[in-house]
């Protein structure tokens, strides 16, 4: 019996070691190789100590992708959440309309980056559509993507694209409730209502760890379309870590971005323990 | 158990760790395959001087080789050489076979040596070139072995939708004797020599560009396909798809098509090298690879191959002057097929000079291969940024390039990130002699070591009567200019320029570095006063400008020819000569050829008022050209130094396919004194008679670019914003503050990263 617990626990690393290796050659090992540059100069000969998470902490450019970032992250996740709930709520209820969302809900995803940066310019261009159907109400137009309506329309745009993967998120959790726990909160009374509050949400937690943990790890791919709409140097309010780090590749600041780097995973990591723990302490 | 287990699991990943880690070790290394074909230049056994012209090289029945040729006085001139074109003699030809005042048009020879000619009365255009073409009716002729000539009557049809006589050029002789020849329409016509008759006509709906016959076969190229004719039906047979991609529309650029000595071998040349191809076959052989000969050569052309006898080469080159030379190619059996050592030169663009750089090197040093390796091609969509990413990634993994050109790169983050080797020691060979202008030389010295030269260099300069330049010392000024002169000539042009993103760019690179300051900010003032002058001067330009030239700067901006998308030189078209005539006050560029500074010194030497001077007399710009540095983690150090001491060369320093100035003081001088320009010394241009500039002259300039100290300011990222945000403001899409506050929003991002 006890051999038999010792060959499963074998089997288990078994099967994790293909991955393991995988994630340690091309993520582990890097990384390691990334926080010792943190503490060495550009050129990786000297050691300078903390010198260069002093100097970033004082960088103006990284203070400002850095709370760009996290704003973009505070503003977009839970409206995400939110929305995409709400509409895989409606999906799975059967709501008028909920035929017509069902086939168009996940054609954002299908849309190229390309083709939706080639929107954006068309839509928000200083000579774009938008000023011209404002132009129509005596309206001034305005070169959108440098003002601060960049941050609005980059988050609308994060939203409009991701959106359909989180309902099908949610789908998946909310299909996998029992019909018959609903059937019986019927019997003792419970509307809708109560039982999407007092059956559906504390099911779905579990869910909510898995989509907030990936729209908090997609969220750092809006970079691609920020930078394609604006280049390397978008308007200040839409002026991202990953700009910065572009920027400091091009010109070779490894030991900034190196530390930046460290900086950024701690809080990734960070972010992620705090969301398990939550998770966990809720299943207690 | 467990712990054993789990022992041996730990263990095997740390081996796969470190085996990954270890991957790159050290290889057995394999014994260097020998042999290839090895140029020798034998042009000096043969020299027809400047104005000797050849129209065909041919390999007799008995090997021996025929060139048939003319000069400016001799109307037919043949050569022969017996041993494989080590030593020419000239044949006796009578001068009175060709009319008086006519000239050849095109010759050729059969295999017994007797010579075909085509002639006609030339019709010469003089100008800055001078060039002829055949208008009239051309006759042919066939001259003995004996030098007896005997005209042939050939008639060929006339081409309906063209005036002109038709005639043929580039005329064969084939093994059975029929003579080939391309008509005005593109139609290869096959003519039997006895009497003068059609044989066959071949052609091609998108016409012959080339043809060869290979045994009883006509090899003929047109723009899309290689086809193929049977010379004794006349008839078409299949094309030779396996050289589609071989054929002149490709990137290869010139092509040359020959018969070989082997049954139905076909030569044939382009840029990348000589091949042979047997015809049926499906291989193509490359026989001379031509980044390793003069294949690749881009000053000059190959016009003529000849096999002398199986598997030696003789080629026939021309370079831009006219000039013909001979190059033998013979395999050796002793030499590396491919150079042992290797050595890899980046360029963000491509760059002739560099490419024509790399040739020389080889020959004089057939042990090392360059390869010559480009960021942005036209074949992909690869954006600058991306190229220097990509550039960087590989730095950074130690397989960068052993010589960088740091054109548009960012040169001084390389210094600074110690990505570029310090290059003192090869300066320092140069400098202490006096060979270098030490003054331009030191653009990119940093704590008194050098990091990176400017391979050349051009000098912005204003044009125009002393008393203007006298009141123009910046921009300011220039401003206060402008209003002056406004109230005494209000509808006067003062200078031209293509576009408002071309006089920013080239204000911007002499005006930059005022306004950015020490600790890495802008002065916004400063800006504030170069955006705000520069939308002065150029309204002004544009208020006075005439509806024509208007026309013209909007056509080019429509068709997308912006001068904020090109971005080779700060400073483009240059045209002092406008001054003259008085339909500009000044004129502003660079003086980056010899020309221009002729230009300039006729047009003093036409008006004594005026002059040329520095745009900033205390900063005294100039425009560092084809910078290059060794990369640092480079392990080829030795080789990338002995390319870039001989880029500095003399010899070196003498390639100059893109222009501006050698840094080398001695290739300077030659260059400045050669009595070269001929064709343009003596021509009048805008009413003014170019003459060579005096020996003052060269000597005022030369001090000037002696007295350089300051390059231009360039960086791409700031040039950007700059031109972005002026260019809405130069159109009033927003305001000066409006301008002024995007640009400082970004170069503040940019400078405080």
């Amino acid at each position: 019996m006890n051999k038999n617990r010792n060959w499963k626990q074998h089997t288990d690393v078994l099967f994790i070691l293909p991955s393991l290796l995988g994630v340690s050659i091309f993520v582990l090992i890097p990384f390691l190789d990334v926080i010792k540059r943190s503490f060495q100069n550009v050129t990786g000969e000297n050691f300078v100590a903390i010198k260069n998470y002093s100097t970033i902490f004082h960088n103006r450019a990284f203070l400002l992708a850095s709370g760009n970032t996290l704003k973009f992250i505070a503003i977009c996740i839970p409206l995400l959440i939110l929305f995409s709930l709400i509409l895989a709520v409606v999906l799975k209820e059967k709501i008028p309309g909920a035929k017509l969302l069902k086939r168009v809900f996940l054609i954002p995803m299908a849309i190229p980056v390309a083709s939706i940066v080639l929107l954006w310019r068309l839509v928000f261009h200083e000579h774009g559509i938008l000023n011209g159907v404002l132009a129509g109400f005596s309206v001034q137009g305005q070169d959108w993507m440098n003002t601060n309506a960049a941050f609005t329309i980059l988050v609308g745009s994060y939203i409009w694209k991701n959106i359909g993967y989180n309902i099908i998120l949610w789908l998946a959790g909310l299909g996998a409730i029992p019909e018959a726990i609903y059937e019986a909160a019927r019997v003792d009374g419970a509307g809708w209502w109560k039982s999407f509050v007092y059956i559906t949400l504390p099911i779905l937690k579990p869910t909510l760890y898995r989509i907030t943990t990936l729209a908090f790890l997609n969220s750092f791919k809006v970079f691609r379309e920020a930078y394609l709409v604006a280049g390397s140097y978008p308007h200040d309010s839409i002026y991202l870590l990953q700009h910065l780090f572009n920027n400091w590749f091009r010109e070779l600041s490894l030991d900034k971005m190196s530390a930046a780097a460290v900086v950024v995973a701690i809080v990734i990591f960070i972010f992620i323990i705090i969301m398990k723990k939550a998770l966990d302490k809720q299943e207690e | 158990m467990n712990k054993i287990f789990i022992r041996t699991i730990v263990l095997s990943l740390l081996c796969a760790i470190i085996l990954s880690l270890t991957a790159c070790g050290k290889v057995k290394t394999a014994e260097v395959p020998k042999g290839r074909y090895v140029e020798e230049d034998l042009s000096s056994n043969l020299d027809l001087g400047k104005d000797g012209y050849i129209y065909d090289l041919v390999r007799l029945e008995d090997n021996t080789l025929e060139i048939i040729a003319d000069k400016k006085d001799v109307p037919l001139e043949v050569y022969i050489s017996k041993d494989s074109g080590k030593t020419w003699s000239k044949k006796n030809i009578s001068n009175s076979i060709i009319p008086t005042d006519n000239k050849i048009s095109s010759a050729t020879a059969d295999e017994k040596g007797n010579i075909i000619i085509a002639y006609g009365l030339p019709k010469v255009y003089k100008g800055n070139i001078e060039y002829h073409t055949f208008d009239s009716k051309i006759s042919y002729a066939k001259v003995d072995a004996v030098g007896k000539s005997t005209p042939l009557s050939i008639t060929l049809p006339k081409i309906t939708d063209i005036t002109v006589y038709n005639s043929l050029h580039s005329i064969k002789v084939a093994a059975n004797g029929d003579l080939f020849g391309v008509d005005g329409s593109g139609s290869v016509y096959q003519i039997d020599l006895a009497n003068g008759k059609i044989k066959n006509k071949y052609t091609s709906n998108s016409g012959i560009s080339l043809y060869t016959i290979v045994g009883t076969t006509l090899i003929a190229a047109t723009s899309s396909k290689m086809a193929q004719y049977d010379i004794t039906t006349g008839k078409a047979l299949a094309d030779l798809t396996i050289l589609k991609d071989y054929i002149p529309i490709t990137e290869s650029g010139d092509f040359i098509m020959t018969n070989g000595i082997a049954k139905n071998e076909l030569c044939f040349s382009n840029k990348k090298g000589l091949y042979r191809y047997i015809l049926g076959g499906n291989l193509v052989e490359r026989m001379v690879d031509g980044s390793l000969s003069s294949f690749s050569s881009l000053d000059m052309f190959n016009v003529d191959v000849v096999e002398i006898t199986d598997g030696q080469y003789l080629a026939l080159y021309r370079d831009k002057e006219n000039k013909f030379s001979f190059m033998n190619y013979e395999y050796s059996k002793t030499i590396a097929s491919v150079p042992s050592n290797e050595l890899t030169v980046y360029s963000l663009k491509d760059n002739a000079t560099i490419k024509q750089e790399i040739l020389l090197f080889q020959k004089s040093n057939p042990d090392i291969r360059v390869i010559f390796e480009t960021g942005l091609t036209e074949k992909d969509a690869v954006t600058a940024e991306d190229a220097r990413k990509t550039l960087n990634t590989e730095i950074l993994a130690g397989k960068g390039p052993d010589l960088i050109v740091l054109d548009e790169m960012p040169l001084n983050s390389y210094i600074d990130k110690g990505i570029l080797a310090d290059i003192s020691d090869i300066m320092g060979a140069y400098i202490p002699k006096g060979e270098l202008f030490e003054n331009i030389a030191n653009a990119y010295k940093k704590n008194d070591k050098f990091y990176a030269t400017p391979l050349r260099f051009d000098v912005p300069v204003m044009f125009g009567g002393q008393e203007t330049l006298n009141k123009i010392t910046d921009l300011k000024s220039f401003g206060d200019y402008i209003v002056d002169f406004r109230k005494s000539k209000p509808n006067a042009t003062i200078f031209g320029f293509n576009d408002g993103a071309q006089l920013v760019r080239e204000l911007f690179a002499v005006n930059a570095d005022s306004w950015i300051n020490e600790d890495g900010t802008v002065d916004k003032n400063k800006l504030t006063d170069f955006i705000s002058l520069t939308k002065y001067i150029y309204k002004d330009a544009i208020k006075v400008a005439n509806p024509k030239v208007l026309f013209s700067m909007q056509t080019r901006l429509a068709s997308g020819q912006s001068s904020k998308n090109s971005k080779v030189k700060a400073f483009d078209s240059f045209w002092p000569l406008s001054v003259n005539n008085g339909t500009d006050q000044l004129s502003i560029g660079s003086i980056s050829w010899k020309s221009d500074l002729m230009h300039i010194t006729s047009a003093i030497s036409n008006k004594s008022s005026l002059n040329y001077k520095m745009f900033n007399e205390e900063k005294k710009y100039f425009e560092p050209l084809t910078v290059v540095g060794i990369n640092s983690k480079t392990a080829n150090v030795e080789n990338a130094k002995k390319f870039l001491t001989y880029l500095l060369s003399e010899e070196g320093q003498k390639v100059d396919l893109l222009g501006g100035f050698p840094i080398n003081k001695n290739v300077f001088s030659e260059v400045m004194k050669a009595k070269d320009l001929t064709e343009e010394i003596g021509s009048v241009n805008n009413g003014i008679k170019m003459v060579m500039p005096s020996e003052k002259q060269f000597t005022d300039f030369t001090a000037m670019m002696e007295q350089l100290k300051t390059p231009i300011f360039q960086n791409s990222i700031i040039l950007d914003a700059v031109l972005e945000a002026s260019d809405k403001c130069l159109n009033d899409e927003i305001s000066v503050d409006e301008a002024v506050n995007s640009i400082i929003a970004k170069i503040n991002l940019y400078l405080s990263e």
